[in-house]
């Protein structure tokens, strides 16, 4: 194995090599912080320009342009609020509020590094266990993945703030929302009016878009507009103790996104949300999240981070493209002549060290390139905002049509920019939206796809997988764990514990385990609240609610 | 001024403004010596990285090999199993700077949902490959033919996947319960997925196009039942699987690969666009396309190509009904 | 919407506009639980799951919430919603609000007219015009410093999108197809 990694990082680092991962990190990052135009997208658009080049050169740099548009994406995310990637929308959360108290320097630094060392211990295990946890991959089935998906539509729990039926509710309007469209199951046409463009979903990166870029733009035009922030220099450079409290963050987020990223299909979004979700339980300063805690930014980056490098394990190895952008690698890799499955490892050793050094190289690159410009990238925020928010408009129509080169994108970022901007007038948590958009079709294809292997019984195909349960009983444990803990810790607080009122949530479909998730989720309501605000004044109001 | 109201107003305003996103459609006279100038589009009605694009790809770069004076560009406009991109493409009507890289589903689609074009709302160009698929099962498989499939087919449902109710995976299924087999059939996104799925003992068949298949039957993961095809291929992995003629069934699988151009362009860009496909495939690149996915060469175009379409179009009506 | 999270005291009347927000989700979640009756709970071929299961409980259980939340409003009033973190402009006059409103119809307007006018005018160039009108007319900005904004977005969009990145965008009537043969 030595000697093929010599080989490998032998033919990855030529001279022109480096000069072209170079441009690609760079044009990466370009790409990121344009909205709309994701890492998919950008590969996908300069495939073209790389088949000139001999294959190794080509794959360094779309390693080059992969790694970049994620750090990319982030940067905007953390800047103004506007994710680039779907990935990046939990960076928002805590980036923003930082960037906001004049802290975007070390959020950009703490991201880049962040990012950097789940890419590098993502990549170390890629290349170590990738058969090995491919394998464990195919112990994911259906059964498996309606598991992770109820899991990862629990983590709504965490992004609902103190109103849970409320982001239950917001999650629900996402699920419907991508509900338009072809179904993933059946293939039957869904709430599309007989309107072709809506037979391919309401997509959301566009979404996303308007709820995030529109959106809060329009807010700051009602705060009337955003002071340009002038930060102090010694505030842009990372503190000791901003290092003391990533190193953890970093670490869950990077084993959190590994291992979802190991699963074909799961994707690096849920990734992100769901190590935000993780930070929210486990971390020391979990009561700090959502105000601009620096555990916030790291985690989910180095979650998005692990789990693209981690997406390559199913790409590689079952020819199955983890997510999006895998997905357009495949194609990619297929041009080269590197045919993913299971013999690739053994087969064409050469070019998979290739590729695989060049990842290293691609994330050191972008390491180098970006800590030193995280304080300049900081800098943007001092362009004032009359001239700063149609540049906005304009980066966020132009990302939007070039999605799928179609004007329904370009209405659809316009509609959620009001209603994103209505949302955030009201205080509406827009996460939960998100995470209901993203996770909504992919819960539904695992179920359909249960119910088909079941010949039409769910259940029974749930109990009868370990795996399944298990990854259930942690989804309840991210419910009611807190519930727990407190109930342990002091027997006054626990009144609500053992309130056995009856949940808004008659969940007549399939499955009762679910209903059973979703069911104590409501019951915990009260509790999460008061862990996050104690306001005992509020008390009564609370027991009333249905 | 109460934002939220605004959602409700915008889900309905956005379907009405959907209209008035049309493009223009001046056209004017087209001269005899007429080249296509600047930035061609090719238009594929799927996602990047998928068998469609691929093929795009590989022809719009052997198209610039030419060099002749234009730049064809992919564009990806997928959604709704390519019910969107093709929907949009019926706009550019008579534009001869525009092409489509399709495939079967292009039949199929009309045929299973209910859209507004068929194929014969575009020109037919050229259809430069054939692709089949045959049938995989684990190497423990109790099945070792697609005939002993589908024999067990008659008394309890077999398991298969299948990516998609109009791709080539549903032509399978159909052709086999033709033969009297009964499947259950858990959907899946791609051949990739169904593999997957049939790896982790999920199912107990899949169908896969040989190029997605022959690692797995290299690894010796997979054993091969039957292809599709009217011959057995032309590889040395692959020449050992008998079709499914061979045991006795009556069943074939074909898809087609193809550009058209859009609806009532002029025959001289028609004639222009056959040419210089048919230089574009004596490229290197065309070729070891053909080669590493296993695709089976073909070249119909025009007039013929169209009536083939017309003759497809009713197998797959009879197939899928 | 001058109510909305101004206070983090209870409220003693429920208030319009996070009223008016339950109440768009209980009838979001109402519309697609009635649409999804067009959809088959199982699929007849072989009782797997249908199209309509998904929107259907989703649906309900959004119409349901979305009411509790209605009541909830209605009787107590709440301070529970959102994540606490509405930043209200205050200290704004009478004047300046109604500014800031007219501010933000006039900035959605031109997006709106900006969207209409790409497939005449083109992609770019609606934008750069977009990017006069928001900067000279909208900020009030000197007509030098506006003008170079729009024509510096009109370069840099297309050296970036045209140039290096090749997205095919929308030419309008600027469209060399429509114009290149004599």
């Amino acid at each position: 194995m030595i000697d093929h990694i010599v080989t490998g990082f032998g033919a990855a680092l030529s001279a022109e090599n480096l000069l072209w991962c170079f441009v690609g990190v760079l044009l990466g990052t370009v790409i990121g912080i344009l909205p709309g135009l994701g890492s998919a997208t950008g590969v996908a658009i300069l495939i073209p320009i790389t088949l000139t080049f001999d294959p190794l050169t080509a794959l360094i740099m779309l390693a080059g342009i992969y790694h970049g548009s994620q750090f990319g994406a982030t940067i905007t995310a953390i800047l103004i609020a506007t994710p680039g990637e779907a990935s990046s929308v939990v960076s928002t959360l805590d980036g923003y509020r930082m960037a906001r108290q004049g802290r975007a320097g070390p959020a950009l630094a703490i991201s880049a590094l962040g990012a950097f060392v789940s890419a590098m211990v993502s990549l170390f295990a890629l290349a170590s266990v990738a058969p090995f946890f491919a394998r464990l991959a195919l112990d994911f089935g259906p059964p498996e993945m309606l598991a992770v998906m109820i899991l990862g539509l629990c983590t709504i729990v965490v992004f609902s703030g103190r109103n849970l039926p409320l982001g239950m509710g917001l999650g629900l309007a996402g699920i419907l929302i991508a509900c338009i469209g072809i179904d993933v199951g059946s293939g039957t046409p869904r709430y599309t009016f007989g309107q072709i463009d809506l037979f391919g979903g309401v997509p959301y990166v566009e979404v996303m878009i308007g709820l995030f870029a529109v959106g809060e733009l329009l807010n700051q035009l009602h705060l009337g507009m955003a002071e340009p922030i002038r930060a102090r220099f010694r505030d842009l450079l990372l503190t000791k103790e901003d290092i003391k409290r990533a190193t953890p963050a970093t670490a869950r987020g990077t084993v959190v996104g590994f291992l979802l990223g190991c699963l074909p299909g799961a994707g690096t979004t849920l990734a992100s949300f769901m190590a935000y979700g993780a930070e929210k339980r486990f971390s020391r300063n979990r009561k700090k999240l959502g105000t601009g805690a620096i555990e916030g930014v790291v985690a989910p980056d180095a979650a998005t981070n692990a789990a693209s490098n981690a997406n390559f394990v199913p790409t590689l190895v079952l020819g199955v493209p983890g997510g999006a952008t895998t997905a357009v690698l495949l194609g990619a890799f297929l041009i080269y002549g590197i045919q993913p499955g299971p013999l690739l490892f053994e087969n064409q050793p050469t070019l998979v060290w290739g590729l695989l050094a060049s990842f290293f190289i691609g994330n050191v690159i972008l390491l180098l390139l970006n800590l030193p410009l995280a304080p300049l990238f900081a800098q943007l925020l001092r362009i004032r905002y009359a001239i700063l928010y149609p540049l906005i408009i304009v980066t966020s129509l132009i990302g939007a049509y070039s999605v799928k080169n179609s004007m329904l994108s370009v209405w659809i970022v316009i509609v959620f920019g009001l209603v994103g901007y209505g949302m955030k007038r009201l205080g509406l948590p827009v996460a939960p939206l998100v995470l209901g958009l993203v996770i909504g079709p992919l819960f539904e294809k695992a179920l359909v796809q249960t119910s088909a292997l079941g010949e039409g019984a769910v259940l029974p195909q749930i109990t009868g997988s370990n795996v399944a349960l298990g990854i259930l009983c942690l989804a309840l444990l991210l419910v009611v764990g807190p519930v727990l803990v407190k109930a342990v810790r002091g027997r006054d607080a626990s009144e609500s514990t053992g309130d056995e009122r009856v949940p808004v949530t008659a969940d007549g479909a399939t499955d009762a385990t679910a209903s059973d998730v979703v069911a104590s989720a409501v019951a915990a309501s009260p509790n999460e609240s008061s862990l996050d605000t104690p306001n005992p004044d509020r008390t009564p109001s609370q027991e009333r609610q249905p | 001024m109460k934002p939220p109201l605004r959602m409700a107003l915008a889900v309905t305003s956005a379907i009405t403004l959907l209209s008035g996103c049309s493009t223009l459609n001046a056209s004017p006279p087209v001269p005899d010596d007429w080249t296509p100038r600047g930035s061609v589009s090719a238009l594929v009605a799927f996602a990047p990285g998928g068998g469609s694009d691929r093929s795009a790809r590989v022809i719009a770069q052997s198209l610039n090999e030419l060099e002749a004076g234009f730049d064809v560009n992919v564009e990806n406009k997928e959604g709704g199993s390519g019910a969107v991109g093709w929907a949009t493409f019926m706009a550019e009507k008579g534009n001869g700077n525009a092409l489509l890289v399709a495939e079967s589903a292009l039949n199929t689609l009309p045929i299973v949902y209910d859209v507004p074009f068929t194929y014969r709302d575009f020109t037919p160009l050229v259809m430069f490959a054939r692709d089949s698929r045959m049938v995989v099962a684990g190497k423990d498989s109790p099945y070792d033919s697609c005939k002993e499939l589908v024999e067990a087919g008659r008394k309890k449902p077999v398991k298969t996947g299948s990516s998609g109710k109009t791709g080539a995976d549903s032509l399978v299924v159909a052709e086999f319960k033709k033969n009297g087999g009964r499947f259950s059939v858990v959907p899946y996104g791609s051949t990739g997925e169904v593999l997957t799925g049939l790896l982790g003992g999920r199912i107990d068949v899949a169908p896969a196009s040989a190029a997605a298949a022959k690692p797995y039957l290299e690894s010796g993961d997979f054993k091969a039942l039957c292809t599709l095809t009217a011959k057995r291929y032309d590889d040395p992995v692959l020449k050992k699987v008998p079709t499914a003629r061979e045991q006795g069934l009556d069943a074939e699988v074909t898809i087609w690969r193809g550009v058209l151009a859009p609806g009532g362009v002029d025959e001289v860009q028609r004639r222009y666009w056959i040419d210089a496909i048919h230089r574009a495939m004596r490229s290197g690149t065309y070729r070891d396309y053909i080669a590493s996915d296993l695709l089976i060469p073909a070249d119909v175009a025009g007039d013929d190509f169209e009536k083939y379409l017309d003759t497809y179009d009713r197998q797959m009506k009879e197939a899928l009904s | 919407m001058s109510g909305a999270g101004s206070a983090p005291v209870a409220p003693a009347r429920a208030r319009r506009p996070v009223l008016a927000a339950h109440c768009v989700l209980a009838a979001f979640g109402g519309l697609f639980f009635a649409g999804s009756f067009a959809y088959p709970w199982t699929n007849p071929e072989d009782g797997t799951i249908g199209a309509g299961a998904l929107p259907r409980v989703a649906g309900l259980l959004l119409l349901l919430i979305g009411l509790g939340l209605v009541w909830q409003e209605l009787r107590a009033g709440s301070v529970l919603e959102g994540d606490g973190h509405v930043e209200e402009s205050v200290g704004q006059s009478d004047g300046e609000r109604r500014a800031t409103r007219r501010k933000l119809v006039v900035v959605t307007a031109a997006m709106v007219v900006t969207a209409l006018l790409i497939p005449v005018l083109g992609m770019l160039p609606a934008l750069a015009v977009m990017t006069l009108f928001l900067t000279a007319v909208v900020e009030r900005m000197r007509w030098p410093a506006a003008l170079a904004t729009s024509v510096g977005v009109l370069v840099v969009s297309y050296l970036l999108f045209i140039v290096v990145l090749r997205v095919p965008l929308p030419f309008g009537l600027l469209d060399p197809a429509l114009w290149s043969s004599p």
